[in-house]
């Protein structure tokens, strides 16, 4: 049996069109009850203000910036992909996921910077619970395999994103160099850091499972000089607030 | 028939015929674990478990806390148990996980198109009733069923239009359903008031025409009129006088011990007219066991 051959409404069509009038009217003809075109119009406008509400929520600096075009490209994000996340909490997340991907607004690097911010706060607040106990914390050593938190995120920012103040508006021009930032809940809230370019390198290779020790001669081959003792001092922070643990 | 309480200490069972709750909203969730009137007046809270499968943080830590107050029962979005997309396996099992781990009694959906094979649609949309669905939903459930390993029931739903090509009504729909899959309805009592209304027909015929011996949960909410009369499934008023009188009408005919909830979405008010509304619904259902009192004794 074809799958299809069950629903005699065209439901993508009808909430993910980019035509809402062509969505709406799809089948109508002079006959179709007008009320049937309203109920039409009402489940597309439930569902869109639904998904377009909870991407909304969830970026409120670029909303402030341009919620032209933050509406814009949520609505480009519903016309053009496959929306298979069943958790809606997540869909800011797979809107980052979306734009990361989409050639459609690489024209607004700054905006599109601060959406991955800002979008990525709910993966980081919802992040499942870290099962670290008490002897994973024993002292950091070069030796030390590093166990990360789940709400732990790197990001490379060239716009300052995760600096961005109530009262500022877009940037314009990047920074000369990027900034690394790790993010991470505490406290209910997403809180973050500034690393070094080592430091990021170092999260994001032991992340793959490298102890400490070879995450640095891998970083040694690829040029970066740091001394060890400086690294595990500026490991220090995340490990007091136990995002970063050792295995 | 009541939610495992195996762990509470309040003995429902035995003291509640039919338990009263309120859906959980994070808008109100501290305040209901930390109110006294709100311990002492809801017996139990319902959840969407899309709402916290996987998290950690503060939802895991409020559903923690709440299960330490209140028994919980499940009511999902986008299980799709009408089979319209391919059975979505990670979903299944992590709302397995998520019930197991929860102690959750059974588990809700409605009945209706929140999926297609390209999209979820994070919207209720209605489906076409004919043999062809009932055939598919049949196969959906008992999937379901044998995944979850716990009772599976239905909501029917609110609409606002008929899909073309539907051959029988909801409740007949819904009856043969039940009937074939062997999984429990979900009454929502203003969606059956709202479609009456929107449809031109008796809600009391359909509520006649359900299987209430298979409703293993009840819903109650409020809904608003559009200006042309349209009724909209909003959930955000009180309950209205007409869907209440309409829940009194069907009260007789349910299981006792099944569990009413009230739900509230849009405008929520203060969490004490929410505890008044509950306590209303009580009454009304207090009212009822008292009259029926006789009967009972006389049988």
């Amino acid at each position: 049996m074809n799958i299809r051959s069950l629903a005699s409404i065209d439901y993508d069509a009808l909430i993910f069109s980019k035509d809402e009038k062509r969505a709406t009217h799809r089948k109508s003809t002079s006959s179709t009850p007008p009320r049937k075109q309203r109920a039409h119009k009402l489940y597309r406008r439930m569902a869109r203000n639904s998904l377009m509400s909870v991407v909304r929520a969830a970026c409120p600096q670029a909303k402030r910036l341009n919620p032209e075009l933050l509406d814009v490209m949520i609505q480009a994000f519903l016309e053009e992909s496959s929306l298979q996340e069943p958790l809606y909490w997540r869909i800011p997340v797979v809107f980052a996921e979306w734009l990361r991907e989409s050639n459609s607004f690489q024209h607004h690097p700054a905006l599109c910077e601060l959406l991955q911010w800002e979008c990525s706060h709910p993966d980081i607040l919802n992040a499942p619970n870290d099962n670290f106990v008490e002897d994973d914390f024993a002292p950091l050593t070069i030796q030390s395999r590093l166990a990360l938190s789940n709400s732990l995120r790197l990001f490379v920012h060239s716009y300052q994103s995760h600096k961005i103040l109530d009262d500022e508006k877009v940037k314009t021009e990047p920074s000369t160099l990027p900034h690394f930032v790790l993010a991470y809940r505490h406290d209910d809230s997403v809180h973050w850091r500034e690393v070094s370019a080592p430091l990021a390198s170092l999260v994001a290779l032991t992340s793959e499972g490298s102890s400490i020790e070879d995450a640095i001669n891998q970083l040694s081959m690829s040029g970066f000089g740091i001394a060890n003792n400086k690294l595990i001092k500026e490991l220090h922070p995340f490990y007091a607030l136990k995002v970063i643990a050792t295995r | 028939m009541w939610i495992d309480s195996a762990d509470m200490d309040q003995g429902i069972e035995s003291q509640l015929d039919f338990p009263v709750g309120l859906g959980l909203r994070f808008s109100f969730a501290r305040e209901l674990i930390e109110n006294d009137e709100a311990v002492k007046t809801i017996d139990f809270l319902e959840i969407a478990p899309e709402n916290y499968i996987g998290t950690g943080g503060f939802r895991h830590r409020i559903l923690s806390q709440a299960r330490n107050v209140y028994p919980l029962l499940t009511h999902g979005l986008m299980g799709d148990l009408i089979g319209l997309a391919p059975f979505d396996e990670g979903y299944f099992s992590q709302l397995k996980e998520f019930i197991h781990e929860w102690n959750i009694p059974w588990f809700s959906d409605h009945l209706c198109v929140t999926r297609t094979p390209s999209n979820v649609l994070h919207e209720l949309l209605p489906m076409r009733f004919d043999g062809e669905s009932l055939k598919r939903c049949v196969e959906r459930i008992q999937r379901v069923q044998d995944i979850l390993g716990v009772p599976v029931a239905v909501e029917n739903v609110s609409a606002y239009m008929r899909v073309e090509g539907s051959i029988m009504d909801e409740a007949h729909f819904i009856s043969e359903l039940i009937a074939q899959s062997g999984c429990q309805l979900l009454l929502d009592i203003n969606n059956v008031y709202v479609n009456a209304k929107n449809f031109g027909h008796r809600a009391h015929d359909t509520i006649d025409a359900l299987p209430l011996r298979n409703v293993i949960q009840v819903h109650l909410a409020g809904h608003e009129v559009e200006d042309d009369g349209l009724r909209l499934d909003t959930h955000g008023t009180p309950i209205h006088q007409n869907v209440f009188e309409l829940f009194q009408y069907a009260l007789p005919r349910l299981v006792h011990g099944t569990p009413i909830l009230l739900e509230r979405d849009k405008a929520i008010p203060p969490l004490s007219e929410l505890l008044l509304e509950i306590d209303t619904i009580r009454a009304s259902v207090s009212a009822f066991m008292r009259d029926s009192l006789p009967t009972k004794n006389s049988s």
